[in-house]
């Protein structure tokens, strides 16, 4: 009998230790994360509600004509059974290239935020397996920046992709509620899930105000409760407000003051002339 | 065979090989415990050990690092006591079996001091870690308590003395050990002025074999050969290891599977992980596991079956030093041939079965300290035909060592007592 017990537990050992030892190296090899950067950096612009894949025209024009380049706009459309619908082009040579993805569905409205940021999920990984690339920089206008946090949040591999930089254009955290002490559901989710949030990621967001209170459609108190989701989480959370002409929800977009910004802090060129006349909080 | 027999049998004759096992027989109950204790210490508390992932231990167990601590300086030191008996015993056994004395430690005692300042003050750091790896060259206090042994025995027979702790030894060893301390001074600082440490040789020969990019099979073999004659000559090294880190070889399979994971493309297939740690190495350098199995099917001799069914266990964890210990493998004749061909037939299985697309080559990187029969399956991340190559390896090392485990029974027996005599 005692014969038998001491091969016995080395091979329940063995076994126990093929098992678990499998999963381990399983779980190390697809955490491991692929050393180089793709070549490729491409830049996702993400409409809010009601807007479509045009949405960004007019800024990426006014971005080529101050930076002296002609990156390519390639623009996309999520449609609500998941197939893409492609226009424009995608010049991978060119500095950034841009991706507008807009969404079939543009409703406004949480459950609906929710489905867009699962399309958004989908087409990143089909745009990032066609067009090659592992890493991007994001710009969401109003709610396509809620669509991106909910991304970071709940849908994006840290593993297998890497965002640069990601910037919120009057993003409404907390829809139009004014008091920061009411939060919505969609607050507290994205509070409350906060710590998926990729710990590298350089945040900025930015709020137009054309009165003291708000832009004409998204309250600054709702703007400003980003700081809830992003602060002492990610490496970098700056806020800025940009006031003065162009400063309507709907012209945010193309402010002057924006495009600058965007140049600066998502392409990183910055312009020797112009210096944008911005009030930034930290 | 026969020959070989008749060597062996001729070998077990002479003084110096006697001194030499009992030595190492005497030795082996702390070998077998320090080993115990380093399987524990590298399967559940070395960072990356199989039990430690498999549990988390670090962040699980409180006082991980403590313990690991503890544990690590434990078995450099047990180590390190290892090889300073080993010098004690076999110049005390020597000078015993020649002298025809006993109860006279002055040899081993010698021996001890000249072995004891020797590997310190060779070391490249007066630091654990580095002493215990200098201390893991076991040819190094052999060799010392040989000439010590014959050193004394020679006094003995010379100076027609007693040699005992009297007037006469206590005069001479004033002088003994002080001549001593300035020689083995002399020979510490001439290594550092000449940087020749005492690993330099295995350094040139590692030089030798990193030239070019990427490992080849012949390589791989010539480097195993080298390294397995080393170990049953007592010089246990990590040379193999050290050569397969310098290739770019594996780390490129790496990118190439963070991106991929597709085993069956990757750029370098044949690396010394893929081969050597997956095939060739089954129970530690010389294939032991298969040693260990042989003896338990095939030998009668109680001791040698003792050792076996004791060590077996440490050797499914490629620990299997007390093997080398107890039955003895270092420096057996017996077991040259099998230590040396062995490793070469199963790596040559991997080899063809990786190149003929049977099996994908051992890629993923695994837990330390995995069992050797797991390293091939979780290598190529649960691939059963590697698990079955590995045993198919094993079985044919087996079959190897075969016919030189049966000789065992054919030796003249003895015992731990019989050098006393």
């Amino acid at each position: 009998m005692l014969k038998w017990i001491r091969p016995l537990i080395l091979f329940v050992l063995l076994g126990f230790m093929a098992v678990f030892g499998l999963q381990w190296t399983h779980q190390n090899m697809r955490n491991a994360i692929p050393s180089a950067n793709s070549r490729v950096s491409p830049i996702i612009l993400v409409p809010g509600s009601s807007a479509t894949q045009e949405r960004f025209d007019a800024m990426v024009n006014e971005l080529n004509g101050k930076t002296k380049t002609s990156s390519s706009l390639l623009k996309v459309t999520v449609h609500t059974d998941n197939h893409l619908s492609y226009s424009g082009t995608f010049q991978p040579g060119k500095s950034h290239p841009y991706i507008v993805i807009a969404f079939q569905n543009n409703h406004d409205g949480y459950s609906n935020i929710k489905k867009q940021a699962k399309w958004f999920s989908h087409a990143m990984t089909i745009l990032s397996a066609k067009y090659r690339f592992n890493h991007f920089s994001a710009i969401g206008h109003s709610n396509g920046g809620l669509v991106l946090t909910r991304y970071l949040e709940k849908y994006f591999n840290q593993q297998k992709m890497r965002i640069n930089t990601l910037m919120t254009i009057a993003s409404p955290y907390n829809f139009s509620e004014t008091n920061i002490d009411k939060r919505t559901q969609m607050l507290t989710d994205l509070i409350k899930d906060n710590s998926k949030i990729p710990t590298n990621l350089v945040m900025y967001s930015v709020a137009g105000t054309e009165n003291y209170n708000n832009d004409g459609t998204v309250p600054f108190a709702s703007v400003e409760a980003g700081k809830y989701i992003f602060q002492k989480r990610a490496k970098n959370y700056t806020q800025i407000t940009v006031t003065g002409e162009d400063t309507t929800h709907h012209d945010l977009p193309q402010n002057g003051e924006i495009v600058s910004l965007i140049q600066q802090y998502v392409l990183n060129i910055s312009s020797t002339k112009q210096k944008p006349d911005i009030n930034v909080q930290h | 065979m026969k020959q070989l027999l008749i060597v062996t049998r001729k070998l077990y004759k002479m003084n110096f090989y006697r001194a030499i096992l009992s030595a190492l027989w005497l030795i082996f109950p702390l070998e077998f415990v320090g080993v115990s204790f380093h399987i524990i210490f590298e399967t559940c508390f070395h960072r990356n050990g199989i039990l430690e992932v498999i549990w988390d231990l670090h962040t699980n167990l409180p006082g991980f690092n403590s313990i690991s601590y503890l544990l690590k300086s434990t078995n450099d030191l047990t180590f390190i006591t290892i090889s300073l008996l080993l010098a004690f015993f076999t110049a005390e056994n020597l000078f015993e079996l020649r002298a025809k004395l006993s109860h006279e430690h002055l040899a081993g005692i010698t021996s001890l001091f000249i072995y004891f300042l020797l590997i310190v003050e060779t070391a490249p750091n007066l630091d654990l870690p580095q002493i215990t790896d200098v201390a893991g060259n076991l040819l190094i206090p052999i060799l010392i308590g040989l000439f010590t042994g014959y050193g004394y025995s020679f006094l003995a027979k010379r100076s027609s003395l007693k040699l005992t702790v009297t007037y006469w030894a206590t005069t001479h060893l004033i002088v003994i050990f002080s001549l001593l301390i300035i020689l083995i001074g002399g020979i510490s600082f001439t290594v550092y002025q000449t940087q020749l440490f005492p690993n330099y040789i295995s350094q040139q020969v590692q030089n030798f074999l990193q030239t070019g990019n990427h490992p080849t099979f012949w390589k791989i073999t010539f480097a195993t050969l080298l390294s397995n004659f080393g170990h049953f000559f007592g010089i246990i090294n990590d040379f193999t290891t050290t050569i397969g880190n310098h290739f770019s070889s594996e780390t490129a399979n790496l990118t190439y599977l963070a991106q991929h994971h597709n085993l069956w493309n990757i750029p370098y297939p044949i690396t010394l992980h893929s081969l050597y740690d997956s095939y060739g190495a089954l129970g530690g350098n010389g294939m032991l596991l298969a040693l260990a199995g042989a003896i338990l099917l095939r030998v009668k001799n109680q001791r040698a079956r003792l050792v076996a069914s004791l060590s077996i266990t440490q050797t499914v964890f490629d620990q299997s030093e007390a093997l080398m210990f107890g039955i003895p493998i270092l420096f057996n004749p017996l077991f040259l041939i099998p230590f040396l061909v062995a490793p070469f037939v199963s790596m040559s299985i991997g080899y063809l079965a990786i190149i003929t697309h049977l099996v994908p080559a051992a890629a993923y990187v695994i837990p330390y300290a995995t069992p050797s029969i797991l390293r091939a399956f979780l290598g190529t991340n649960g691939n059963f035909g590697a698990l079955f190559v590995s045993l198919i390896g094993l079985i044919l090392s087996s079959l190897i060592y075969y016919p030189f485990v049966s000789l065992i029974d054919q030796l003249p027996e003895r015992n731990g007592d019989e050098s006393h005599a």
